[in-house]
């Protein structure tokens, strides 16, 4: 019966590995670097402006926006529809619970393109292929969907079609947006996400 | 469910069948070990048994350090890993009330489902009251349903509460489940019983 | 001399399982640990400087830096200004994880400042190198650049 005492000095060395490891809750990425590399190099990975406001006066609800800037930014000003995830909040978690749905193409935003690259590097490397960024931030979308202006005589059926898609999606964000602070708090708190709690049993 | 679900989706199916075979497996396990002789899971209280201590708490240690290896080459998301609620009051009743009915069947339900498949009558007349237990509890749950949930903590690990690396906090477990088998086992030859032997 | 020897042989008959699985076990971690060309473990460390922005630096920091700084155009850029041109070197995006390049970059003694005439290069860049577990690379900031 030497076989046990065996077994549990193999247990406590294997246990005594562990303890030098630095083990945390953290997820690690699970694609390789060159391939990671290569698809946010690709220029697939980004969404205009026009887009994005084409998603929102559409109503599409195959898409997700997800605004990284902080939550007093976020209050002041959001494209109708985002989701507040502050940057800081978004790489320390588990993005299991934003980036879960992976049919639905999550589109990060931030105020320039600094964090919406990160976050779009960030959750691509943890295996959420479904990632991409707003190009330009909120920035680039205040200045042509919010600012738009058509100059010129005439104008083309294409033109006609994009400009009325960025008055309409103007539309909605300044009325989202010019809303009396309760009311607004309202609506976007219903766009929380609450942690999906895991089901378990016991023995 | 099972590692590799991180890094592929797998049918549902399949994690029917594996949730199958490794129950297969435990029932298997628990049958090798003798747990289908409830002196020998008595035995554990009086001192003359310790094998209930010794299998369960390597299953235990074996999966921790397995986990933990898992989690480390990024096969196991432990985020997904289900953590049990902890109810200060409820555990704390529950365990006394377990505990006593333990003893005094000579099962515990996994066990007594085990015994009771292979026929032993009293195996299924315990599995039996587990079922009205189980349905008193539910039909009486307004009544207790304050001292079920009182004193909520949330699901924590031991880890977590000593501020220690999980690492650390494995290769102190280890160490002391070495350290009770040792000790396990002088009891086992302090309160022997010459009418039961270890074999069924 | 030969006593020892028997006895070491004896050992290694006896408990070759239990060898072989601490080897094995132990070679697994090493390379996870400390293997070159794959990403680290615990992804939310690395890009922890992202977070506060103590990965940007302005060109008067790098200047600072004196020589051990090493620029690292990545491509789709102007000439890149005087005071750098000796410790500038230009690396294509896509060849960044070439083995010269990363030993190049791991190398280097000082800061690693990365720049680029599109700022999502440098970003995403960034990124995969952080994560890669090399903690001393910068992003260069442009003066008067929008807060990001």
């Amino acid at each position: 019966m030497k076989i046990r005492k065996d077994i549990s000095a193999l247990l406590v060395l294997l246990s005594l590995i562990l303890a030098f490891l630095p083990l945390t809750a953290n997820r690690s990425f699970t694609v390789k670097p060159d391939f990671l590399l290569t698809g946010v190099l690709d220029e697939a990975t980004s969404f205009t402006v026009d887009q994005v406001a084409d998603f929102i006066v559409r109503e599409d609800t195959g898409f997700l926006l997800i605004d990284l800037r902080s939550a007093e930014e976020y209050r002041k000003q959001a494209i109708p529809g985002a989701v507040n995830v502050p940057y800081s909040e978004f790489i320390r978690s588990d993005p299991e619970k934003w980036l879960g749905n992976r049919q639905i193409r999550t589109i990060f935003y931030s105020a320039g393109d600094l964090e919406s690259d990160y976050a779009l590097v960030y959750a691509r490397g943890l295996g959420y292929e479904n990632s991409y960024v707003l190009d330009g931030g909120l920035t680039e979308w205040i200045t042509t969907v919010i600012k738009t202006k058509f100059t010129g005589e005439r104008i083309t059926a294409r033109e006609n079609a994009l400009f009325e898609t960025r008055r309409r999606a103007g539309e909605l964000f300044t009325e989202l947006n010019s809303l009396p602070d309760s009311l607004k708090m309202k609506y976007l708190e219903s766009k929380k996400f609450s942690a999906r709690k895991l089901d378990g049993g016991c023995e | 469910m099972a590692p590799l679900s991180s890094l592929y989706v797998f049918p549902e199916w399949l994690n029917i069948l594996t949730a199958f075979l490794i129950g297969t497996g435990f029932g298997f396990a628990l049958e090798q070990a003798g747990f289908s002789s409830s002196r020998k899971l008595a035995g554990m209280f009086y001192g003359y048994d310790a094998t209930v201590l010794k299998v369960f708490f390597t299953a235990a240690i074996v999966a921790l350090i397995g986990s933990q290896f898992l989690s480390y080459f990024g096969i196991l998301n432990l985020n997904q890993v289900y953590v049990n609620e902890f109810y200060v009051t409820a555990s704390v009743v529950g365990g006394i009330i377990m505990g006593a009915g333990f003893i005094m069947g000579g099962f515990c339900p996994g066990t007594g489902i085990c015994a009771m498949s292979i026929g032993k009558v009293d195996a299924m007349v315990f599995v039996a009251g587990g079922f009205a237990g189980a349905f008193l509890f539910t039909e009486t749950w307004p009544m207790i349903e304050g001292l079920a949930t009182a004193q909520y903590r949330g699901p924590v690990k031991i880890n977590e509460v000593l501020g220690i690396s999980p690492g650390l906090f494995t290769l102190l477990l280890t160490a002391a489940a070495a350290a009770m088998f040792w000790l396990a086992e002088m009891a086992e030859k302090r309160f022997a019983r010459p009418d039961i032997t270890n074999d069924l | 001399m030969i006593h020892v020897k028997q006895i070491t042989m004896k050992l290694i008959k006896q408990y070759w399982l239990f060898l072989t699985i601490v080897v094995l076990v132990v070679a697994m971690v090493l390379i996870r640990s400390f293997s070159r060309n794959s990403f680290r473990y615990d992804a939310s460390r690395w890009v922890a400087a992202s977070a506060d922005g103590s990965n940007l630096m302005t060109p008067e920091q790098a200047a600072e830096a004196g020589d051990q700084m090493l620029l690292v155009s990545l491509g789709n850029n102007p000439e890149p200004a005087g005071q750098f041109k000796e410790r500038t070197v230009m690396i294509s995006p896509e060849v960044i994880l070439d083995r010269e390049n990363i030993r190049l970059i791991r190398k280097n003694k000082g800061p690693v400042v990365l720049t680029s005439g599109d700022a999502s290069v440098s970003a995403r860049v960034w990124i995969v190198l952080s994560e890669m577990g090399m903690k001393n690379i910068h992003i260069l900031r442009n003066e008067g650049a929008d807060r990001p």
